[in-house]
């Protein structure tokens, strides 16, 4: 049996085909992208080994997959399962696309409230941890599916249907999925975000993988991702949209990466106190976050707040329920304000 | 779809690893797994699809990988107008390669007469499309959209329907489609059915592949100043919160409605644009209400599915219904923020309808943006695309 240097993840054989093609390619020409590809083609080919080693099921390959299981049932012993669980709401209501086929209403929406339904329900998180009774940290080791990318979960909770039918599709996810150390966790921690390194990778790039290759929630290579987006409809008013991402962003033109962070990285730190991550459940309001604005008011540029600088009037008030300044783009002290995610009772 | 996807997608991974040919240049790692897959090297031949370094590669259905001889057989397909019931109209009677495969008509005429209530749309990289056509969400494959055209009967385009075995004796007894049928298809016995002239023909079309613009040698290519200044600031224009293009216009197809090898989410991005607002109703005209001809629902009402950019200044007139004559219509609509119907049973604006998309609101524009957001589409235009031998009519001239 040939030995593998298997990464502790699991990658779609379809990856495979990706990586070798750009493997063939750079070999024609150049790539006029940025540094930080380098590092992530690096890892995607590494794990391509496991993707084509690791066909469950396909049988002739039974030997190489026991191989690879084989690498990375490490620590078993040491670490346990861990599933958090997230839940859409809309204040005391659970979240729906769609209700008997159409948009499904909400009422008292907002600081004028508005009625509305939603097109779009969205979030990236990443840097997940979870805290101990001594306040230590220990960070989630995610597995690696479509919905999670090394440290990054796409939360998905919109399902396609009703109001949801022109950016969203079937697929959603409402859980963060991977290991820990074996222990007692009382907290919960996590970043509402794409981490830098990551942010700014095309999202139809050959080399960008799920979920970061979803074109709805990406702007370009300068500002890169949309962290979160929760498009509504809004009764007698143009729409008012959320999208949370980082501005400032210098790079040489719209079609490069920035080297350096944002200058307005707009990433909210969230952190749940008497949490039990193996029982309870983490409430998305998107209720709270809207209470302070007008819906069917638009202060500039594109309905709601698209989180870039001309939007000062819209995000201004929406900001501090995430426990962010607009002003600054970072935590006022440590985002602890935001009222969007908390405990469900 | 989701299955069929993944099927598709599992054998073109099968097909890479398998290739032993490619594999001594690569390290050995690799070599060992395409060892261990070799026995599932019973698949077509590694297509290539000449793409940038950046371009994943179009999804291909399973069950119709790509092969050099189904290309060309499609090809000849492609521009045969026995195809038709009455023989007088080929695919290419309303898809023209020097328009990036639209048509200048506003809308296409069948091959009876029929009037088709749509502008044909371009070709050019339509295995990416999420799904087909300007509003069909059913249309996931090309295989599963060409039976349209060619069988369809309200309006009638090929009119294939009623003269199934007239058109298949024609390729039948044909002594160059003998041949091309024969290398296409050669484990299957009587290929000559409708089922295989469609899998020819949808391979040709997947192999029609656009990444040759200025834009894309700049941006793709990695060619430093193939993109002028102006059209760079077009771009940019377009990427802009203010103008808005590229919440529907987005990624390398400048259409939300892509997909490729990685998408594990599919996009499909159906938008109403306040192109028309009957009476205030919201209403479209009855031959083109959109996605709600499918879901039946009345917010669905004038949505359509957004276009790609490429090759755009080659196919006016523009819309479904191909209702605006120029590239600089289809900018003031948008600048308005909706199409004003002035008069004629349309009548009604479009920028107060309550179903338009909210992203549609309108920019100031001045002369300079304009010139740069034309320069811009311009560096879309891909040349060597429109002029490429391998996409031509393969037939001699009458």
């Amino acid at each position: 049996m040939p030995s593998r240097e298997a990464p502790n993840l699991r990658v779609s054989s379809f990856n495979l085909f990706t990586i070798y093609e750009n493997r063939i390619k750079m070999k024609i020409a150049p790539m006029k992208t940025f540094p930080m590809k380098t590092t992530i083609l690096g890892f995607a080919m590494t794990a391509a080994f496991t993707g084509c080693g690791d066909d469950g099921d396909n049988p002739v390959n039974a030997d190489a997959s026991v191989a690879v299981d084989a690498t990375v049932a490490v620590d078993a012993a040491a670490t346990k399962n861990v599933s958090i669980n997230f839940a859409a709401m809309v204040g005391a209501d659970a979240f729906a696309c769609s209700e008997n086929g159409a948009a499904k209403s909400y009422t008292n929406l907002g600081s004028a409230d508005s009625t509305a339904s939603f097109k779009d329900f969205r979030f990236y998180v990443s840097n997940v941890r979870l805290i101990d009774a001594n306040s230590n940290e220990v960070a989630v080791t995610l597995d690696q599916t479509n919905f999670q990318f090394e440290d990054v979960v796409l939360l998905d909770l919109e399902d396609g249907t009703g109001g949801c039918v022109d950016l969203g599709n079937t697929p959603m996810n409402t859980s963060v999925v991977g290991q820990v150390p074996a222990g007692t966790y009382t907290g919960l921690a996590f970043d509402l975000a794409v981490p830098f390194d990551k942010n700014h990778l095309e999202a139809s790039s050959v080399s960008t993988p799920p979920p970061l290759n979803i074109m709805g929630l990406f702007w370009n290579w300068q500002i890169g991702h949309k962290y979160g987006r929760v498009d509504l409809v809004v009764d007698g008013a143009a729409g008012w949209n959320v999208h949370l991402g980082s501005t400032g962003c210098v790079s040489n033109g719209t079609a490069e990466a920035p080297m350096v962070t944002c200058g307005k990285p707009n990433v909210a730190k969230i952190a749940i106190s008497n949490f039990d991550p193996d029982s309870d459940t983490v409430a998305i309001d998107i209720a709270a976050l809207l209470v302070d604005s007008d819906l069917t008011a638009n202060a500039g540029g594109p309905p709601g707040c698209q989180s870039f600088p001309l939007d000062v009037d819209d995000c201004t008030p929406m900001y501090p329920n995430l426990g962010l300044s607009f002003e600054t783009g970072e935590c006022v002290d440590n985002c602890v304000g935001q009222t969007m995610f908390k405990k469900m009772n | 779809m989701r299955t069929s996807l993944v099927l598709s997608l599992g054998v073109l991974a099968a097909s890479v690893c398998g290739d032993g040919g490619g594999s001594s240049s690569l390290d050995a790692a690799v070599v060992e797994v395409d060892a261990t897959l070799a026995v599932d090297a019973a698949v077509g031949e590694v297509w290539n699809w000449n793409l940038p370094p950046d371009i994943p590669a179009p999804q291909v259905p399973a069950d119709n990988p790509m092969t050099q001889a189904k290309v060309d057989l499609g090809r000849h397909i492609f521009y045969d107008k026995r195809l038709s019931g009455n023989g007088t109209q080929a695919c290419s009677g309303c898809h023209f390669q020097e328009r990036g495969f639209a048509e200048d008509r506003v809308l296409s005429l069948g091959s009876t007469g029929d009037t088709v209530p749509r502008n044909s749309p371009g070709l050019q990289n339509v295995a990416y499309n999420s799904t087909l056509t300007w509003l069909n969400p059913n249309f996931f494959t090309l295989e599963s959209q060409m039976p349209n055209p060619i069988f369809g009967e309200f309006p009638v385009e090929l009119g294939a329907t009623g003269n199934e075995e007239a058109i298949l004796e024609r390729f039948r007894t044909d002594k160059t489609y003998q041949l091309l049928f024969a290398d296409a298809f050669p484990e299957i016995a009587d290929p000559y059915k409708f089922d295989y002239i469609i899998k020819a023909t949808a391979s040709f079309l997947r192999s029609m592949v656009s990444f040759q613009s200025a834009f894309d040698r700049e941006i793709y290519w990695g060619e430093e100043g193939a993109l002028s200044a102006e059209a760079k600031r077009g771009f940019e224009l377009s990427q802009t919160e203010r103008f808005d293009c590229f919440h529907c216009h987005a990624g390398f197809q400048f259409a939300l409605g892509t997909s490729h090898i990685n998408t594990a989410f599919v996009e499909r991005g159906y938008f109403n644009t306040g192109l028309y607002n009957i009476g205030g109703s919201g209403d479209y005209p009855p031959d083109g209400q959109g996605l709600f001809e499918f879901t039946g629902n009345f917010a669905d009402k004038g949505k359509f599915r957004a276009q790609t950019f490429r090759n755009i200044m080659l196919t006016a007139p523009y819309m479904h219904d191909g209702s605006v004559a120029t590239i600089d219509d289809v900018i003031d609509i948008y600048a308005r923020g909706g199409r004003n119907v002035a008069n004629g049973p349309f009548t009604g604006d479009g920028r107060e309808s309550f179903l338009k998309n909210e992203f549609v609101h309108g920019f100031e524009i001045n002369e300079v943006e304009r010139l740069e957001l034309k320069a811009f589409f311009d560096s879309l235009t891909d040349q060597d695309f429109i002029t490429d031998p391998k996409y031509s009519d393969p037939w001699p001239a009458e």
